[in-house]
């Protein structure tokens, strides 16, 4: 390459401040006291405590997984404070209420908690705003009500809604599920819960924004989503966290449900703290989410733009019950830095005529390696089922790695399933080209990677979608060699 | 291939109990349930994991790798992340001892 | 004394040294050493469950928990009209046949070649080429971290041998039969194949399988190709043993600058099989070309391994995988692309395609990717199926009836790996067994 990309300077992670606020830290260490007391922090009642108890004593049994393509030094799991709490013990009735360092803290992620603002000016979005273990507020509570929607913390659906959440939570990602959703349903913290009842179009994006703060805390957030019968929701999440010098930990599950004709669209853009350019620091993202297409013609999409954290370990996937349901994935994921991903999707195939689509995108620079990991299974009743999936990697500079690691598992002799996948570097004749028209090398390579990325991006709500270019150029610079 | 195989003396399967065997090239797990015995394929529909390293209660076998769940007398998957039913096998008892036919 | 094995890992720690009094008269030390490595190796290992990534899909407790004895040497009931039996009509080769694991000479048929070319049992090789085999054996199939190869390697008895020097071409093709015999009780026979080709040299080797009965027993090859620089080898696997056999068998390929190897696999035969291939392209501008073809039915469950290493820069590599499954048939694809850090320019290509002709057959199918080097063209494919409708709905309206349309269809699909073959007759009898294989599996619809 004829620009040594080396030279430029390394932007730094733009949201590493750390915001000085009072808080209430659990004590490090895991044991049931630990769990008794998060429970009574939330005023839960006795059977979600016994729930976490069950959770505790098996993760007890678990072995932490190591079958992924990542490698990062053993977590100590009784090092870490399971909770970390702003001191006010009231919910915030309104957002005078909350600590302005806080609010400036929000103010400064660009995250709008105040209703009248609006996200680049296009549509309303409510916020749900988790800040370490606490959701601190919810925007737009009201208007949604309206609706019949109901969109809250998860803590306040534990407390108002307990017959929902005694019929959803756990029924996606059971309990025991895997290591670290185990521990998850022991410990979890906050997160958001949405219902759309039968029939309704969810009037305006759902967003919840999580933020770590506090130091040696993991969060924990578990987040649930509920779409009834003909309705509509599309979900998104952001997350970030300050700079700091050790690893920390972040172990979500979210669970969504779809019943007969709804529609879920789940976007994720993670830009959690990668680590510095020498691999020190940034978080382990070790996260379970799943969806379930109950009903008929449901319908679940993800889609996630993955460019922070140290570690990603994630594979959002759909279970297809439903005839006619349709699961779709779409992900760029970018590891930069000394940045390990391990991402990729499970498509279950059960009910008739179900169909899935696949659209993964890596892109590896640095040292950053990168893996697809996914499964698609066709059961033995899922006849007609069908699957595309396409997984592209794009390879920047010679010291990073790119894997791709598909599982496809059919039982049924009507099933169609097509894998494409391809690595290959970045155009060098692309770059001329670019370099030739007066475009900067950084530019032009950024132009490349967003139009490598464009099939995902499309998937975005539009303002998102800006956002998420954005944030892939400001990753990506500094890194190329 | 369709004939049946003698895989155990009925006394070696106790009430309650799931032991695996191994019929020419398949692995047969055989229970005991109110008195009847069962035989399916001794693997998980999850994923290739034995079953019989599992519990059974009632008629219900329970996978100890990632607590699928299975009815041993039809085979049906009851709950996740299995999705699909397990292999069932004929069983007949002749002279107390105990034949399985591999389909 | 028969050497037995039960399902404890210590009976085959045990059985050695008995094993290597029994089998060889004055056994080597350098060999010796390597096959108590080995045993060593084996039992650390032991033999791999389904929550090892590489065997996710297929169980072997029927061989970890199976009972076997080393096969006694059943030369009775092999002569030369079952030879002839099993042998591929009208291929002009070098005869190799092993009953049993053992060379039989009686019934073999070396014919002269060029100057120089060796072909023997390795059992006589090991004194009469004795350099050449220490050299070489064992140096490629890495038997400290699998099983199978450190359990050949501390057990096999004979094989094939074949050394081509330098600049020379061996213009028949090798064929080494290996029959398997009634034995009474479940047998166990490693046979091991060391073929050295040196640089510009040429060979091509056929590996064919087969039983007399319709018995339980374990076969476990291991082969070891050894590509000096520009050599030329072509090597076939026929699986033809009986439907309850398990085989399993390792191919292990080591190529130098501009070797090219074109490997094919059929699997028709067995119970539980496992084939692995592994060619490390080990020099710059090599080429591997790997094809293999399944078709299991019944209960067989056949499990396609695979793994390419690209180790130099500027080599291509090529694997096509078809399958087709009936009743309550299990398939595996696993292949794996690595490309190495200072590998670059390298361009690899992987196809796995699949049919499933009923709906208790099962394919589960894992082609991967694993990349240290940006300058790569890599690409792989996979796709599960059934037979065209629309296809075959156009034979039938040119007049083509139904049964026809679908086996014109089963082997434009069979031919894909097929027509790569260059030895005539070995093509001709696979897709005579192969047009057999679909009038069965047609009759029983």
């Amino acid at each position: 390459m004829s620009v040594d990309f080396e030279k430029l300077a390394d932007q730094e992670y733009k949201y590493g401040f750390s915001t000085n606020v009072e808080q209430e830290i659990a004590p490090v260490g895991l044991n049931e006291d630990v769990i008794k007391m998060i429970s009574a922090k939330k005023n839960e009642p006795e059977w979600l405590l016994e729930w976490r108890l069950e959770a505790y004593k098996n993760w007890l049994k678990m072995k932490e997984p190591d079958w992924a393509f990542i490698k990062y030094p053993k977590i100590d799991f009784n090092k870490i404070s399971y909770y970390a709490g702003t001191k006010n013990v009231e919910r915030p009735k309104s957002l005078d209420e909350i600590d302005p360092e806080i609010r400036e803290t929000y103010d400064k992620l660009g995250i709008p908690l105040e209703e009248q603002k609006m996200l680049a000016g296009v549509t309303n979005v409510a916020v749900d705003a988790v800040f370490d273990s606490v959701s601190l507020f919810t925007t737009f509570k009201e208007k949604l009500a309206e609706d019949g929607v109901i969109f809250c913390s998860i803590s306040e659906a534990v407390e108002d809604h307990p017959e929902l959440i005694k019929k959803y939570l756990g029924s996606v990602v059971p309990k025991n599920d895997n290591f670290y959703a185990c521990l998850n349903s022991a410990v979890f913290t906050d997160g958001s819960f949405v219902y759309i009842p039968e029939g309704v179009r969810c009037p305006m994006e759902l967003s919840t924004y999580f933020r770590i703060n506090a130091e040696n805390t993991g969060q924990f957030e578990r987040t649930l989503i509920i779409a009834e019968k003909g309705s509509y929701v599309s979900y998104l999440e952001g997350c970030t966290a300050p700079q700091r010098d050790e690893n920390q930990l972040h172990a979500a599950v979210v669970e969504l449900v779809a019943h007969e004709d709804a529609t879920i669209k789940y976007s994720t853009i993670q830009n959690w703290y990668p680590g510095d350019k020498n691999g020190k620091g940034g978080i382990y993202n070790f996260v379970t989410k799943r969806g379930r297409c109950i009903g008929d013609n449901s319908h679940i999409s993800w889609t996630q733009v993955e460019t922070g954290s140290a570690i990603t370990w994630k594979y959002p996937s759909c279970i297809l019950e439903g005839d006619n349901s349709v699961g779709e994935f779409y992900s760029v994921a970018l590891t930069n830095r000394y940045q390990q991903a391990d991402t990729g999707t499970k498509m279950i195939h059960v009910g008739k005529n179900t169909k899935s689509t696949i659209i993964s995108k890596g892109i590896s620079a640095g040292h950053g390696q990168n893996t697809y990991r996914g499964l698609v299974d066709i059961g033995k009743n899922a006849n007609n089922a069908r699957n595309y999936t396409q997984c592209d990697s794009m390879l920047i500079g010679d010291e990073c790695g790119a894997h791709t690691f598909p599982y496809i598992e059919v039982k049924n002799s009507t099933a169609h399933m097509e894998h494409e996948a391809s690595t290959s570097k970045i155009g060098e004749d692309q770059l001329f080209y670019c370099q030739q028209r007066g475009i900067s090398a950084e530019d032009a390579v950024s132009l490349i990677v967003n139009g490598f990325c464009k099939e995902v991006f499309k998937e975005l709500p539009f303002e998102f979608a800006v956002e998420a270019e954005k944030l892939l150029s400001v990753s990506l610079e500094g890194s190329v060699g | 291939m369709s004939d049946f195989h003698k895989v155990a003396p009925t006394s070696e399967i106790e009430e309650g109990e799931i032991k695996s065997f191994i019929v020419e090239s398949e692995i047969v797990a055989v229970c005991k349930v109110d008195g009847e015995y069962y035989a399916f394929k001794d693997e998980c529909s999850h994923q290739t994991l034995p079953l019989s390293d599992g519990d059974i209660q009632g008629e219900i076998v329970t996978c100890c790798y990632h607590g699928a769940e299975f009815n041993v007398k039809t085979g049906e998957a009851l709950c996740l992340p299995a999705t699909d039913p397990i292999e069932i096998f004929e069983v007949k008892i002749e002279n107390d001892e105990i034949f399985v036919k591999l389909g | 004394m028969a050497i037995e094995f039960n399902n404890k890992v210590e009976s085959y720690v045990n059985g050695l040294p008995e094993f290597q009094k029994t089998y060889f008269k004055e056994i080597p030390s350098w060999l010796s050493d390597i096959k108590n490595e080995a045993i060593k190796s084996f039992s650390k290992l032991g033999f791999p469950t389904p929550l090892d990534e590489d065997w996710r899909f297929t169980n072997l407790a029927p061989i970890s928990r199976n009972s076997f004895q080393i096969a006694s040497n059943g030369i009775s009931e092999v002569n030369k009209e079952s030879i002839d039996k099993f042998s591929i009509p009208s291929l002009d080769c070098h005869k190799l046949i092993f009953v049993n694991g053992r060379y039989v000479s009686d019934l073999s048929d070396i014919k002269s070649d060029a100057d120089g070319i060796v072909i023997k049992s390795l059992k006589e090789a090991l004194n009469s080429d004795k350099d050449l085999v220490e050299k070489h054996l064992g140096k490629y199939a890495e038997y400290k971290n699998d099983a199978f190869i450190s359990l050949n390697t501390a057990y096999f008895e004979d094989g094939v041998f074949v050394y081509v020097p330098k600049s020379k071409i061996a213009e028949k093709p090798v064929y080494v039969l290996n029959i398997s015999t009634n034995e009474e009780a479940q047998s166990l026979v490693n046979p091991r194949n060391l073929v050295i080709v040196e640089d510009n040299a040429e060979v091509k080797v056929v590996e064919h399988y087969v039983s007399t009965a319709q018995n339980v027993y374990l076969s476990n090859v291991v082969t070891e190709f050894v590509l000096g620089e520009n050599a030329n080898a072509e090597h076939y696997m026929l699986e033809l043993e009986s439907k309850k056999a398990f085989n399993i068998s390792t191919l292990r390929i080591q190529q130098k600058r501009s070797s090219n190897i074109k490997s094919h696999s059929i699997l028709l035969g067995g119970a539980i099989v496992r084939n692995n291939v592994h060619p490390v392209l080990n020099g710059e501008g090599c080429n591997s070309d790997i094809f293999g073809l399944y078709l299991p039915k019944d209960r067989q469950h056949m499990d396609n391994f695979m793994r390419v290493e690209h180790a130099s820069p500027h080599c291509d590599s090529r694997q096509f995988y078809n399958g087709i499954l009936d009743d309550k048939a299990r398939g595996v694809f696993h292949g794996r692309i690595v490309v190495h850090e200072g590998a670059m320019l390298t361009d690899a290509k992987q196809t796995n395609r699949n049919l499933l002709l009923s709906d208790t057959a099962q394919i589960d199918t894992k082609p991967q990717l694993e990349i240290y080097n940006y300058d790569v063209k890599c690409t792989h494919g996979a796709t599960i199926g059934q037979m065209d409708d629309e296809a075959i709905f156009y034979l039938k309206s040119r007049g083509i009836p139904n049964k026809e349309a679908r086996r014109i269809m089963l082997q434009s699909f069979t031919n894909e790996t097929l027509e790569s073959m260059s030895l005539e007759p070995v093509r001709e009898s696979m897709e005579n067994l192969i047009l057999e294989w679909f009038e069965e599996s047609f009759a029983n619809k």
